[in-house]
């Protein structure tokens, strides 16, 4: 059983709108616990505001946690000497979803790769740095390289751009990735080749990824054998094998989702009915339920739902977030 | 990288913004004003003789070849004046547009960047200095500083030049902040030196470079307009006293015959400013490379 | 029965001081009344300068270049301007991508519906306000609430909803969407979904759904079109194209496209780079990524043809080739 490299403990994040006044306050994360272990996939999924990317941002040391611990080698990032942060920074890395926005728009590729390499001296002049960006490129399935290296970020295709975004992550080869929707800008018909390309990383370094998606079909591509956890307006809900878990999810949230998305294949699509929701309505993250935030919407929802937060505890094989976790319907994909 | 090399990489580094000038008309034109202009601050005043001495009988002529443009009130050659003149208005327009670059830039960048107690205090400093109507003081403060050389009246009129550029600066910089290459950069674990001199500062720069010009034209205005009103006691070559003399000394608006002692410098400031406006337009091109395909 | 659009070789260009760039390039369909047709594309296929197109709303620099759209029987690209007003929403309405963020945010819902109707024509504010009750129900959702509501203070499925009712107030015979659920959460989707096959069987409507995402088109079409590089290159009923695909774009798109049931190791992605508009390759656009081209593809660019029962192909080597979904 391989260690954990990166361990979130009991993390929680508010934001906070206006220093002096208070107004709004948004906890974006709710005491949630993730780990990684090294080589391993694992999807985080959610719908648009649950928290992943926060918790993908307090992964790689992006964001401080208002509380809680983040633990890289069994030490908490936030209290390590400015050395063994650098050694942390260096092993986790990520990658955006919009490969525009995540490039320097007035500096050319070539500048933006070596930055890394020059920084840490692992290249100790111009001339090197520039072989092993040709290197990195050739390996991201950018050849000739030549033909990018002096190209700006608006010169280059979404896709070419991406696969420099990746590149740029893994210059430092990183024990982890975080990965933010890494595909949902690139064109369907290409989005596969980033993905396998990510997997081949994975295969061939050993690289850790952190999957953060909402299109559950893509995760279960990427990530193959490896593990799934999914949030709910910043709590984590259910985690296991992803296999298992879509196949017999057993969280009424995820029965609901997994009830929802539509599938390309028009016999199947027709057939599926939509788990029918309490309420459609999301309810606004700065004034979230009590409780389970799920009970509003929740068909099975009893008295206890809303007055006490359920933790994740271990049920078939998996982690369920879920008071009546034991009673729910058994609802399967197929 | 060898010094041989410099020349080359020089030449290399130019090429390319020079073939985009030259694809804008306007910017082209610009340029060569401005080429025309820095040649005869340069080159002009060891070239052209100054010749002072008065004489009656030559006031007032029309242009001709020994006069390209006429003579003033005391019968010097008035392209002459303007050829020696050229040099302090130009230094003085260089000067105050680099030291108002200068200043906004840091307290732009600084502001931006710590946010918090220090960008509020350097804001209520920049939305004075914003506030304060800039020539009225000015006028105040030359009539009390003697200010006798291009660099003094540069710096002078610099320290209320860069409060718009300053926020302008900040706004950029508070958005740039926030994006995800920046976020990434500190992903990589590069450094704040790094992040802010070689990541924000380079997409700062087209707008900085723009903005240069349209304070090199500003500054011109200014100390033309206190030179006019006799504020600062300057060589009689330099184009704002010029205009002083012909005016008041020589009363050149009622004079015709004076068209030319008056009307010379006048052209020259505003061919200066057309030149600088349409060299900045084409500059964007240049400096932005987001807009070359 | 004549088709309630007909597109025939509409060609659309943007003109870009260096070159004109071919949005639409020769596009052929036909949509029957009363069906879902789905025009499938990615981003530069050029489905949404077609959609434009039928309501000859193309922004310039954009300009039709060639090729005629026929509603019933007329075409639309020579109608003057009142013609062109009394068609535009009262016979075909369209509901854009993103709209629900396109609401005019300082009106209320209510305001905004009777704006919308007495734009095209006369009517009181009670019918307005009447028709747009009814239609909210339609969509599930409480009249008096909506109406007095500003877009700001509703969700997003809301606003969609919303939306769409606008679109059906003057009783369109034809209504065309473009993207109608990115930027909405899953289950919200699905509900917009099941929405518009009740709201298309209810009125009798025609419809027309612009998208890239094939599970939509899987849920909601009855046939399918499938645009590449400003092209239709296929046409048929949803389950022929799907389990049955003749142009191999087609079958590269449902091949690349993760499902959540299935085997993952039948998914590829399609190699190569999207065509650049600028600068096609000769004869067919899609020949650089095919598995199957020839010299011949090259050259010639193929038609789109009729291969019997509807179904159209613009392949050479058509008949060699199937795919697809797996069935079961």
């Amino acid at each position: 059983m391989a260690e954990p490299i990166i361990e979130l403990r009991d993390v929680t994040m508010t934001f906070t709108r206006g220093w002096i006044m208070r107004q709004a306050q948004l906890q974006a994360v709710v005491k949630t616990s993730l780990d990684i272990k090294e080589g391993e996939i694992l999807a985080l999924v959610g719908e648009s505001g649950c928290g992943k990317t926060t918790v993908g941002k307090i992964m790689a040391g992006l964001l401080r946690p208002t509380s809680g611990e983040v633990l890289f080698k069994a030490k908490d990032i936030w209290r390590m000497s400015k050395e063994e942060f650098r050694e942390y920074r260096r092993n986790a890395q990520i990658v955006h979803q919009d490969s525009y926005a995540a490039l320097n728009p007035v500096r050319t590729i070539y500048h933006s790769l070596s930055a890394p390499f020059l920084h840490y001296h692992i290249a100790r002049n111009g001339k090197e740095a520039r072989e092993k960006v040709a290197e990195l490129l050739e390996l991201m399935g950018l050849t000739p390289p030549e033909e990018f290296l002096d190209k700006y970020p608006h010169q280059l295709s979404g896709g070419q751009r991406q696969r420099v975004v990746v590149a740029r992550a893994v210059a430092l080869n990183p024990k982890l990735i975080v990965a933010d929707e890494p595909v949902s800008m690139i064109d369907v018909s290409l989005r596969l080749s980033i993905l396998d390309l990510m997997h081949r990383l994975n295969e061939e370094f050993g690289i850790a990824f952190l999957y953060i998606t909402h299109d559950l079909a893509t995760a279960r591509y990427f990530v193959k054998g490896g593990q799934i956890a999914v949030m709910y307006l910043g709590q984590m809900v259910e985690t296991g094998k992803l296999g298992e878990v879509l196949q017999k999810p057993c969280h009424p949230y995820l029965q609901a989702l997994l009830s929802a998305v539509p599938v390309p294949d028009p016999k199947k699509a027709r057939e599926k009915r939509p788990l029918p929701l309490k309420s459609l309505e999301f309810p606004d993250p700065t004034k979230p339920p009590s409780g389970c935030r799920f009970h509003p919407r929740c068909p099975y929802a009893e008295d206890i739902c809303a007055q006490e937060i359920p933790a994740l505890r271990p049920l078939d094989g998996r982690l369920i977030a879920c008071h009546l976790a034991e009673r729910i319907p058994e609802w399967h994909l197929l | 990288m060898s010094v041989a090399s410099i020349p080359i990489r020089l030449y290399r580094s130019i090429r390319e913004p020079l073939i985009i000038i030259r694809r804008n008309k306007r910017a082209f034109i610009g340029l060569i004003i401005l080429v025309i202009f820095a040649l005869m601050a340069t080159v002009g005043p060891e070239v052209v003789p100054l010749d002072t001495t008065q004489s009656f009988a030559k006031r007032f002529q029309w242009p001709s070849l020994a006069h390209p443009l006429g003579t003033d009130h005391v019968g010097r050659d008035t392209f002459q004046q303007i050829v020696h003149g050229s040099r302090d208005v130009l230094v003085t327009a260089f000067l105050a547009a680099i030291f108002a670059t200068g200043v906004a830039i840091s307290i732009g960048m600084l502001a931006g960047l710590q946010g918090g107690i220090t960008d509020a205090i350097l804001m209520l400093i920049t939305n004075v200095i914003l506030t304060v109507p800039s020539f009225p003081v000015l006028m105040i403060v030359a009539s009390v500083w003697k200010v006798k050389d291009p660099v003094r009246l540069g710096l002078l009129l610099s320290v209320w030049a860069w409060g718009g550029l300053a926020r302008a600066i900040r706004s950029q910089i508070l958005s740039l902040k926030e994006r995800e290459f920046i976020e990434a950069a500190r992903a990589l674990g590069l450094s704040t030196f790094h992040i802010v001199f070689r990541e924000l500062l380079p997409n700062v720069m087209p707008y900085v470079a723009i903005n240069f010009f349209t304070l090199m034209r500003g500054a011109i205005t200014a100390s033309v307009g206190l030179m006019f009103l006799g504020l600062i006691p300057f060589k009689a070559t330099n184009w704002g006293m010029m205009l002083n003399l012909a005016a008041w000394q020589v009363g050149a608006i009622y004079v015709p015959k004076a068209l030319f002692y008056f009307g010379s410098p006048m052209a020259c400031i505003i061919l200066f400013q057309l030149g600088a406006f349409f060299f900045a337009s084409g500059l964007d091109e240049v400096v932005n490379p987001r807009l070359r395909t | 029965m004549i088709p309630v659009l007909s597109i025939r070789d509409l060609v659309v260009e943007f003109d870009l001081g260096k070159g004109a760039l071919r949005a639409v390039n020769r596009a052929s369909l036909d949509v029957e009344p009363g069906e879902v047709m789905a025009v499938v594309g990615e981003s530069g296929s050029g489905k949404t300068t077609l959609a434009f197109s039928t309501l000859n709303l193309v922004p310039p620099p954009g300009r039709i270049a060639g090729g005629e759209i026929l509603f019933e029987d007329r075409d639309v690209l020579f109608l003057g301007t009142e013609e062109l007003r009394r068609y535009r929403w009262k016979e075909v309405a369209i509901v854009f991508q993103a709209a629900q963020n396109a609401m005019n945010p300082v009106m209320r819902i209510a305001d905004q519906m009777i704006d919308t109707a007495q734009a095209h024509g006369k009517a009181s504010k009670g019918e307005v306000l009447e028709k747009a009750s009814e239609l909210l129900r339609l969509v599930r959702l409480e009249p008096s609430q909506i109406l007095r509501s500003y877009p700001h203070e509703l969700s997003g499925g809301m606003r969609q909803r919303v939306i769409i009712v606008l679109s059906l107030l003057l009783e369109p015979k034809m209504l065309i969407l473009d993207e109608p659920t990115t930027a909405l959460d899953v289950v919200t989707q699905a509900y917009i979904l099941d929405i518009l096959a009740d709201v298309r069987e209810r009125l009798g409507l025609t419809m027309m759904l612009l998208t890239h995402d094939m599970s939509i088109v899987a849920k909601l079409a009855d046939r399918v079109g499938v645009m590449y590089a400003g092209q239709i290159v296929e046409v048929g009923k949803i389950e022929e194209v799907f389990y049955d695909a003749k142009h191999p774009y087609t079958i590269g798109l449902i091949n690349a496209v993760p499902s959540l049931v299935g085997d993952i190791a039948d998914k590829k992605p399609i190699p190569g780079s999207p065509p650049n508009l600028l600068n096609l390759p000769p004869g067919c656009p899609f020949h650089p990524r095919c598995p199957h081209a020839t010299p011949y593809c090259e050259e010639a660019a193929p038609e789109l043809k009729d291969i019997g029962d509807g179904r159209l192909v613009a392949c050479h080597s058509w008949w060699l080739i199937s795919g697809g979904a797996s069935n079961g």
